[in-house]
């Protein structure tokens, strides 16, 4: 309610910052003050959502103010360039100095782990990058989802994630013994340090591999020695991004653009800000594979073709489990026609790298054209000139939440125009399912592919193309398709079991 | 038999020059790198080999001996770095291990081997780098000022780059070149001459086996970007107009080097990631020992600055020459007290 307000007082309804922040935050009207350059960019160096259309339209002004084309404008990529920081500055910055009050000791642990004096072959360990149970994301929700299937099969699902946050695998010389918290059952029970996990684990309570969803923040070699202490030897390792290629793990060059992870010994990696970092990070990560027998579990095929083409990882099998797969089946009575203006809707946080700041250039370009109506579904309210805001939260509870707000809200055209790559991306499949139709670009990764596969929308070439996707009528074209299809097909989604799909033995 | 690389710099360009031996020394290894330099060290720092990429060192003092003092005084700090080159170039010819010797500015950093260059050095004496190397299209005011006049003014070749074999030929260039920068390696555009690079409009005019590199993978600059594009492809390799990114030059690193780049290389998202990098390597290399714009022929003994038409009246009377060997000197009977007479 407090933030509420206080977007209130520095933003107009329009998303324009008011004129008091734009006099406190920025010199000449434009430059951030370097005391402020926190408010307004982001850790990654990309400029907060709130200021990113405003900034550029003030660029744009000021050059056509003057008439000369001399006049510089910051493109997305210098804006990112100029806040880039070396890797090193960047993970140093992320380091907390509070510590835990209290650890949990083995004897701690081990009373949560145990039944008295009796032994429970029923633990599922699952590690990864933070809490799936209370941040919120599609991978957290799919996390979310495999506890609720381990449950089902009477089994305990535990999970380790990093008590401080790290951009990277956690290194050795910094922290020789990760601090991790643990959920058993998405229950949170303390703090400890990775050996106590470790010393507290013996194979007779271990009911199936080690589930690796990401090892960010972690020591991959504690991870193999926790592996070890299963008595399994193998682990389940998910591909959920690019992580076990590069530090970037969207492989995002410099957090510019799509390298596709080349050799680190290109001239790519030397000018990347993740580059040097990446040499060390891929001798771990290899030295992980090749000490444990590794089934690779990935969300996608454009993800498994990526990842085998470029990672040369030994590993014991590569499986691909679609976190949803969709039936489209024709109905036996048509539903009512819909008329109105095309919604188009925009799924999920503000964020620069799902495509926020495109939307919000839509908004500004079309929001006058009665064709059109924009809608927002997301947690929260971003206030940038949308039409309409719909407070949406999917958790293992609500797994539906996002597809069905997408048919209530009768969305025709959802924006999916994301910076990197999708490996997956839930929100498209819950568009999807709730009826609509996708618009996104040839680089979207597995967007594109699924619009592809399911007939559901348009794959664009550029900013540009979309524009002129809404000016020319295609737009009013594909929402006429979708209300048509939309009328006599049910979507049917069926999701995973997640790691429960993978019928791996003991 | 080796290749020989050398670079020329004072100490306040120190930081850039290690970022170039640091590229030199990963594209080859077994090179032999050369410090010039026209400096002397500040107090607190030492200049130790040991702790560099660069094999060897040469000063201007060892270079020019008893003459140095005099003749150093009449230049500026660019002009003395580029006039030392050729006298450079004679010095490490005259090795007999210098199978090849191939010169960059400081400011430049490598990004892939020089193979193609060596490979031009079996066959010709002299490879030299144009400015440009591609005609600016005819409404290009602008381009065609920054890009072309320029060259017409400053010299077609750029001399942050040239590799030369031990054919006699390149003996009887380097000779007449570093003649004319000992006498001539001045800012004096007013009659034709700028530094050592206009000197080398004449090289193809004198001197056989001159090949002209018109490879834009070679010498990349602000001034040449407006008809070059960089990218990279799937193996990460960086490509200039689809050949191989072999050099950059990074000149004026700073406001007026971020202008001109920004004016030419337009939405080259690339150029810009390779500034960034050049940035911070620079961050890196710099040595906080040496305070910033140090240049020990910066200044008289007691501290104060020489200044430009000081340099030029005492190098323009041979008299004053006669009299103060050392024009630095500040006290009784030197060129200093002279002049505040």
């Amino acid at each position: 309610m407090i933030k509420e307000i206080a977007t209130r007082l520095a933003f107009r309804r329009s998303g324009k910052p008011r004129r008091w922040v734009i006099f406190v935050l920025f010199k000449d009207g434009l430059i951030v003050r370097s005391k402020f350059r926190r408010i307004v960019y982001k850790k990654n160096g990309t400029v907060q959502p709130r200021f990113r259309l405003w900034m550029k339209q003030t660029q744009e002004q000021c050059a056509a103010d003057t008439g000369s084309n001399n006049v510089d404008i910051l493109r997305r990529e210098e804006l990112i360039l100029q806040s880039l920081r070396p890797f090193e500055e960047t993970s140093k910055s992320w380091r907390k100095k509070r510590l835990p009050g209290h650890l949990l000791d083995k004897e701690d642990l081990s009373g949560h782990l145990t039944s008295g004096s009796e032994v429970m072959r029923n633990l599922v360990i699952s590690i990864s990058h933070d809490d799936y149970v209370t941040v919120p994301g599609g991978v957290q929700v799919c996390i979310q989802r495999e506890q609720k299937h381990a449950q089902e099969r009477g089994l305990r699902y535990l999970q380790a994630y990093p008590l401080l946050p790290a951009p990277r695998l956690a290194h050795v010389d910094e922290e020789p013994d990760t601090l991790v918290s643990i959920n058993l059952n998405g229950k949170k029970i303390g703090d400890c340090r990775m050996s106590t996990l470790i010393n507290c684990i013996t194979p007779d309570m271990v009911a199936a591999p080690v589930i690796v969803h990401h090892l960010l923040g972690h020591l991959p070699e504690q991870v193999m020695q926790l592996v070890q202490a299963t008595g399994k030897g193998r682990c389940i390792f998910w591909l959920h991004d690019f992580f076990s290629i590069c530090p970037s793990f969207f492989l995002q060059r410099n957090n510019l653009a799509f390298c596709g992870g080349p050799p680190v010994t290109s001239n790519a990696c030397m000018l990347c800000v993740y580059g040097e970092e990446r040499t060390d990070h891929a001798a771990r990560i290899q030295k992980f594979f090749d000490l444990c027998e590794v089934d690779v579990a990935s969300p996608s095929a454009f993800v498994a073709e990526v990842w085998q083409e470029k990672s040369c990882l030994q590993h014991a099998s590569l499986t691909v489990i679609p976190h949803i797969t969709i039936d489209q089946r024709p109905r036996a009575q048509a539903r009512a026609p819909i008329d109105g203006p095309v919604i188009i809707a925009f799924l999920g946080s503000a964020t620069d790298h799902k495509g926020w700041p495109v939307f919000a250039s839509l908004i500004q370009e079309f929001s006058s054209d009665s064709r059109f109506k924009f809608v927002v579904l997301s947690t929260k309210r971003p206030q940038l000139g949308e039409d309409h805001w719909r407070d949406v939260h999917v958790s293992a509870a609500a797994p539906d939440a996002m597809s069905e707000a997408v048919g209530a809200e009768k969305v025709d055209l959802v924006l999916h125009w994301p910076t990197s790559r999708e490996t997956f991306s839930l929100t498209t499949f819950e568009a999807i399912v709730g009826g609509a139709h996708i618009i996104t670009h040839h680089e979207s990764g597995n967007v594109a592919r699924a619009v592809a596969e399911t007939e559901c929308g348009v794959v664009l070439d550029d900013e540009d193309d979309l524009r002129a996707f809404f000016r020319n009528g295609r737009a009013a074209e594909l929402a006429d398709q979708r209300r048509t299809k939309h009328r006599s097909f049910d979507v049917v989604q069926r999701h995973s079991q997640m790691s429960f799909s993978l019928n791996v033995k003991d | 038999m080796a290749v020989h690389a050398y670079t020329s710099f004072s100490f306040s360009y120190l930081n850039r020059a290690r970022v170039l031996a640091s590229t030199l020394r990963r594209q080859h290894p077994d090179w032999v790198i050369w410090a010039v330099l026209t400096d002397k060290e500040p107090e607190n720092f030492r200049f130790d080999l040991d702790n560099e990429d660069f094999d060897r060192a040469v000063t201007a003092e060892e270079l020019f001996g008893a003459e140095t003092n005099r003749w150093l005084f009449g230049h500026d700090i660019v002009e003395a770095c580029t006039a030392v080159k050729g006298r450079a170039l004679q010095h490490i010819l005259a090795d007999p291990d210098a199978d090849k010797v191939i010169y960059f500015d400081p400011d430049i950093a490598l990004f892939n081997a020089m193979d193609p260059v060596l490979s031009l050095l079996d066959d010709y004496s002299i490879v030299l780098t144009p400015h440009v190397i591609d005609p600016e299209p005819i409404t290009a005011r602008g381009a065609i000022l920054d890009n072309e006049i320029s060259s017409l003014e400053y010299g077609v070749f750029n001399f942050g780059f040239f590799a030369v074999s031990q054919h006699p030929e390149a003996h009887r260039f380097a000779q007449w070149w570093s003649d004319r920068l000992h006498d001539w390696c001045h800012d004096r555009r007013d009659i034709g001459v700028f530094v050592d690079q206009k000197w080398g409009n004449l090289i193809p005019c004198f001197f056989d086996k001159v090949y002209i590199l018109r490879d834009p993978g070679y010498n990349v600059a602000s001034w040449n970007l407006s008809q070059r594009k960089m990218h990279f492809n799937a193996d990460g390799l960086a490509l200039i107009n689809d050949e191989p990114l072999r050099f950059y030059h990074f000149t004026k690193l700073g406001p007026v080097g971020d202008a001109m780049t920004r004016r030419y290389a337009g939405n080259n998202t690339e150029i810009y990631e390779l500034w960034w990098w050049y940035r911070q390597e620079v961050i890196k290399a710099t040595d906080p020992d040496i305070p910033k714009g140090w240049w020990y022929y910066g200044t008289f003994d007691n501290g104060v600055p020489i200044e430009k038409h000081v340099r030029e009246m005492f190098r323009s009377r041979e008299d004053l020459k006669v009299k103060f060997d050392n024009p630095f000197k500040t006290n009784l009977g030197t060129f200093y007290k002279w002049l505040k007479l």
